[in-house]
């Protein structure tokens, strides 16, 4: 089993490059064979970037009607996302759309875990919240914790 | 949309576009002569190497510059990963749900998985050749005025050509699928508008051509193309000369159909469609022939490549006005800039593709809600919807985005 740890968003968009630095802050850390990506295209790459036997956990910003830096965690492998958990591209699949098209073609990994820290801040040039940015530092311990249950290191 | 309707006739159709204003072409104003092709980029994810390419062509054309023919070609291969991954993204995700009789393609591939699948690969064909070409899929980062920073190697592009091979059996594949739908009985009557070029299937430069007769440099874009604000909607609508007209794949079709490769001109013909097809719901149809022969090309650009001598051609400012224009996915996009002495730009143009076809999609919609008055709110909402997206525009990429609004008096 591979563990892969995608991190999305954009680094110019306020809380929404949150899934940037957590992915910045794990490569150091997680164990030799533990993938961990940027993905700023098109969220279908996943669908390819990932592997049935694979451990996956998936890390975005998002908006909630919940505090700023609220982490979110979904259990994607268990049923579907909420429709708008995640909220959506302009200009291709949204995050949820791209897993439930993994689920109706048979591609979904064997466990997929999606972490959503609740952002304010998403215009471009705004600088990242603190809670955000607090959040970043503890959601990234929690997954070198879930990395290290999985790899047994 | 608001539809008025008096006395059983459509009096009115209005589509009101809310996304505000970005104000390109003012930020560009002040900016450095090399920097369009990086900034616009940003106004599109789906084309930005459309941007990237009609920028560096104003630019160059201002600056007095030709372009080695084999950077000429390198860009149109960069070119064809865009229509392939931008036509096939269409098709397959946006379009065909439709025909198909689904919410989504999600909905779709429930029961259509070989189908979906094939799109995917499709796409990814495309998006692959972006990133080996262009540096990386979204907003590609190679592209610079003059040419590329990296030209590939022949091995690297060979690369790709197991996987352009298999996409051209699967966008053969496509034609049939899509031929196969059932379209509404629609035509339209307008001017259609593409670039068109005496040696090749018009896509990352030519003369402006139209159904009318129109036969002028690009340069005189602005002469013949104009730009207006409505009240009802934050979009532009773009008139010719006056007229309504339409941009996109239909007019490439009508005005540079001979120049397809082989394969493409028979894909057509068992498609049972030509140069003389004027209903937009066929779009979809034209989209897939041109996907399967931005495939053929590629793979034709990749047996023709040797790495270029030089990356770009070095070029020097000058206080000039420059023009470009190409054919993105959904038609004509033109950029015009006028670099100052101090080699920062005083004025920029970008008039895409889909404030083109503005006044044309409020017309066909005209019609065609006129021959549905009998259909319910939410039927003729979809098929509505379904009417708008044969134009690709930027809106139509969530699915569903329509609010109607039908005021009968």
């Amino acid at each position: 089993m591979t563990v892969r740890v995608f991190g999305l968003g954009h680094r110019d968009r306020g809380d929404d490059a949150v899934g940037l630095l957590i992915a910045d802050h794990l490569e150091p850390r997680v164990p030799p064979g533990v993938v961990v990506r940027r993905v700023h295209g098109s969220l279908l790459e996943l669908l390819d970037a990932w592997h049935p036997a694979d451990a996956v956990v998936v890390v975005d910003a998002v908006r909630a009607p919940a505090p700023t830096g609220d982490v979110i965690r979904f259990d994607a492998a268990a049923g579907p996302l909420p429709r708008g958990a995640m909220g959506g591209g302009t200009h291709d699949a949204s995050l949820v759309d791209a897993i439930e098209l993994a689920r109706v073609l048979g591609r979904m990994p064997a466990h997929l875990v999606v972490y959503g820290v609740v952002g304010e801040r998403f215009g471009v040039g705004d600088p990242m919240s603190v809670p955000v940015r607090d959040a970043a530092g503890t959601l990234t311990a929690r997954i070198v914790g879930d990395v290290a249950g999985r790899t047994g290191r | 949309m608001t539809v008025r309707v008096h006395d059983g006739r459509v009096t009115d159709v209005q589509l009101r576009i809310y996304e505000p204003p970005r104000f390109f072409e003012a930020l560009l104003r002040g900016r450095a002569w090399t920097e369009p092709p990086d900034i616009t980029a940003r106004i599109c994810g789906i084309c930005p190497i459309a941007y990237q390419t009609s920028a560096c062509q104003a630019l160059e054309d201002a600056c007095g510059a030709t372009v080695d023919e084999p950077l000429q070609d390198l860009r149109r291969l960069l070119y064809c990963g865009e229509w392939i991954s931008s036509h096939v993204l269409h098709v397959y995700l946006l379009h065909a749900p439709d025909f198909l009789g689904y919410d989504s393609a999600i909905a779709m591939a429930a029961d259509h998985r070989d189908v979906v699948e094939r799109g995917l690969r499709l796409r990814k064909a495309g998006t692959d050749l972006l990133t080996l070409v262009g540096g990386r899929e979204s907003h590609p980062v190679n592209v610079r005025v003059g040419g590329f920073y990296r030209a590939p190697t022949r091995r690297e592009l060979d690369t790709l050509r197991p996987q352009l091979e298999q996409a051209r059996h699967d966008a053969l594949e496509t034609v049939r699928l899509v031929a196969g739908f059932d379209f509404p009985d629609f035509t339209q009557d307008v001017v259609l508008v593409a670039l068109s070029d005496p040696d090749r299937y018009a896509i990352e430069r030519g003369r402006l051509a139209s159904t009318a007769g129109l036969a002028a440099p690009v340069s005189s874009f602005g002469e013949h193309v104009t730009e207006h604000h409505v009240a009802h909607s934050n979009a532009l609508h773009a008139d010719l000369d006056g007229g309504t007209f339409a941009v996109g794949p239909m007019a490439r079709f009508a005005l540079n159909f001979d120049q397809l490769s082989p394969v493409a001109r028979e894909a057509a013909v068992l498609a049972d469609i030509g140069p003389d097809c004027r209903n937009p719901f066929r779009s979809i149809v034209i989209r897939s022939v041109e996907t399967l022969y931005a495939i053929d090309e590629a793979l034709r650009l990749i047996d023709a490549y040797e790495r270029p001598e030089r990356p770009f051609v070095p070029i020097e400012p000058r206080a000039a006005t420059g023009h470009g224009a190409t054919e993105a996915p959904r038609g004509i996009l033109y950029h015009r800039y006028t670099i100052g002495d101090d080699g920062l730009l005083t004025d920029g143009v970008i008039v895409p593709p889909t404030s083109q076809n503005q006044r044309s999609i409020e017309e066909d919609l005209a019609r065609f809600v006129q021959a549905r008055l009998d259909m319910d709110d939410d039927a003729l909402q979809w098929a509505c919807e379904q009417a708008i997206r044969n134009y690709d525009p930027c809106i139509s990429c969530a699915t569903h985005f329509l609010d109607l609004t039908i005021e009968r008096t």
